[in-house]
């Protein structure tokens, strides 16, 4: 069985495979495992801290003698069909072939990239940062901002860049409203005279997540609906405004902030369209993989989609779809 | 006023439903800064739900610098409907009186303003010809076909 790309969800495919008995060979592109979960701290679907559970997760796959995890390694080939694949992996000492059974496909996803996006400023205005930075930071606890290096008094989130947006993705990227009420939430709960705005056009945050909008709701998080036009930068001492239509009553309003954060969205990597065609799987609009049949059957026999591959999620859909791929790769193996 | 029907066949309104009233056309609008009686958002609402008013006077202080045009994130092209309304609202003869007076004054100079005797004499000073007083025929054409001198 082999398991395309190391994060969360193929740690977790990877896992629950060799617990089945299964020889499972975990391929990742960079040197560590993990993902896009590494530069990740407190995790709002899990309750708990992404290093945590991605230390908890890597332990038990090292521990597991049928799995190999190869690190720095690419597919670069694919032959041979279902039940018989013939895959050639490139390694840092060379070319290697492998046969397997069936392929879990866990390749994830790319943060999206807001500076094509003129207007907010991103790249040319340091105190506009991405929710990804702006996570880090929480992680280290050290929220300060990149132009002074003091803590900000201010904090406005941007929901919905490169999202929902037919100048970038039409899709909605699913988790940016529960990461930003999430992490508007910590950062109030640290520092609870910090002003935190967040700019939206729809909150969506499904199930219990509803519960933590309340919550932020209920701490003064402050609820614009509107999606920003523009950012402003004092010439003489850089501080922010933001321009914006609150649409909920029509006024013009300038909100001054000292950090802004765009809730990124997600994007397909770059290497979907390639690897579509290397293992017979057809691409969405989106240019994520199309899945057949939910949850995790595609077009290809044998070839299974887990995690962000199929679309964007969050870490506990995930884990939930990468144990779904692993339990019926074992059902395609065993017959 | 529904001017739904109309759109349709002018300007293609495949897009028209999808606007989610984000308010971006109105947040980056040159003209809303100053004349908040001005604001697209509601424009394009009271269009979708067919139920603009085309004797407002604001719906003419666009300048169409395009702005919400280019930003809107669902391709709505707002401006373009703007300039249904304005164009629907000149044929009906509810056009504000500046508008109607500027439009008289270019039929009857074929210019928007007045051939002064100053303006005159300028033109001699720079070397430039004489401008003629009367209306050009392609124009009274122009206004005729397009309705324009029907809407005053």
């Amino acid at each position: 069985m082999l398991i395309v790309g190391g994060g969360i969800a193929g740690i977790q495919a990877a896992l629950n495979l060799s617990e089945l008995g299964i020889e499972a060979i975990l391929i990742e592109r960079e040197s560590t495992l993990g993902g896009t979960l590494r530069e990740l701290g407190s995790l709002f679907s899990q309750g708990k801290r992404a290093p945590d559970l991605l230390e908890r997760k890597i332990q038990a796959l090292r521990a597991c003698p049928s799995a190999t995890i190869l690190t720095n390694t690419e597919l670069s080939e694919v032959t041979g069909a279902y039940p018989r694949f013939t895959v050639s992996l490139k390694t840092p000492p060379g070319e290697k072939k492998h046969e397997v059974a069936a392929l879990i496909v866990t390749t994830g996803f790319k943060p999206f990239d807001p500076s094509a996006m003129k207007p907010y400023g991103y790249k040319k205005y340091q105190d506009v940062i991405t929710a990804l930075e702006l996570a880090t930071m929480l992680k280290e606890e050290k929220l300060v901002r990149a132009s002074n290096k003091q803590t900000p008094h201010s904090v406005t989130f941007i929901q919905c860049i490169g999202s929902r947006d037919t100048h970038a993705h039409t899709y909605c990227s699913y988790f940016c409203c529960m990461y930003a009420v999430h992490m508007a939430l910590q950062i109030k709960e640290k520092n609870p005279r910090c002003m935190v705005n967040i700019l939206y056009m729809d909150i969506r945050t499904p199930f219990c997540s509803e519960l933590t909008y309340e919550e932020a709701r209920i701490r003064g998080v402050r609820f614009y609906r509107s999606k920003p036009a523009k950012i402003r930068a004092a010439k003489d001492n850089g501080h922010l405004t933001i321009q914006f239509e609150d649409t909920l009553d029509g006024s013009l309003r300038f909100l001054p902030s000292d950090m802004v954060v765009l809730s990124i969205g997600a994007s397909p990597p770059e290497e979907t369209a390639s690897l579509a065609s290397a293992l017979h799987l057809e691409c969405e609009e989106s240019g994520f993989y199309k899945l057949e049949q939910p949850p995790v059957f595609t077009k290809a026999r044998g070839v299974f989609l887990a995690g962000c591959a199929s679309g964007p999620k969050d870490v506990s859909l995930c884990l939930a779809e990468a144990s779904a791929a692993a339990v019926y790769a074992a059902i395609a193996l065993r017959g | 006023m529904d001017l739904r029907p109309e759109l349709q066949e002018y300007y293609g309104t495949e897009n028209l439903y999808a606007c989610y009233q984000c308010g971006t056309c109105t947040g980056g609008c040159p003209v809303h800064r100053y004349l908040p009686a001005y604001n697209v958002r509601k424009i394009v609402k009271q269009i979708i739900d067919g139920e603009i008013d085309l004797g407002e006077k604001a719906l003419w202080y666009c300048t169409t610098c395009y702005v919400c045009y280019e930003r809107c994130p669902q391709k709505v092209k707002p401006l373009y409907l703007v300039q249904a309304a304005t164009n629907k609202a000149f044929k009906e003869g509810k056009a504000p009186d500046s508008v109607k007076e500027m439009n008289r004054i270019l039929l009857k100079y074929g210019r928007n303003s007045e051939v002064t005797s100053i303006a005159k004499k300028q033109r001699a000073t720079f070397g430039l010809p004489e401008l003629k007083e009367n209306v050009s025929e392609d124009y009274k054409k122009i206004a005729e076909l397009t309705g324009l001198s029907k809407g005053l």
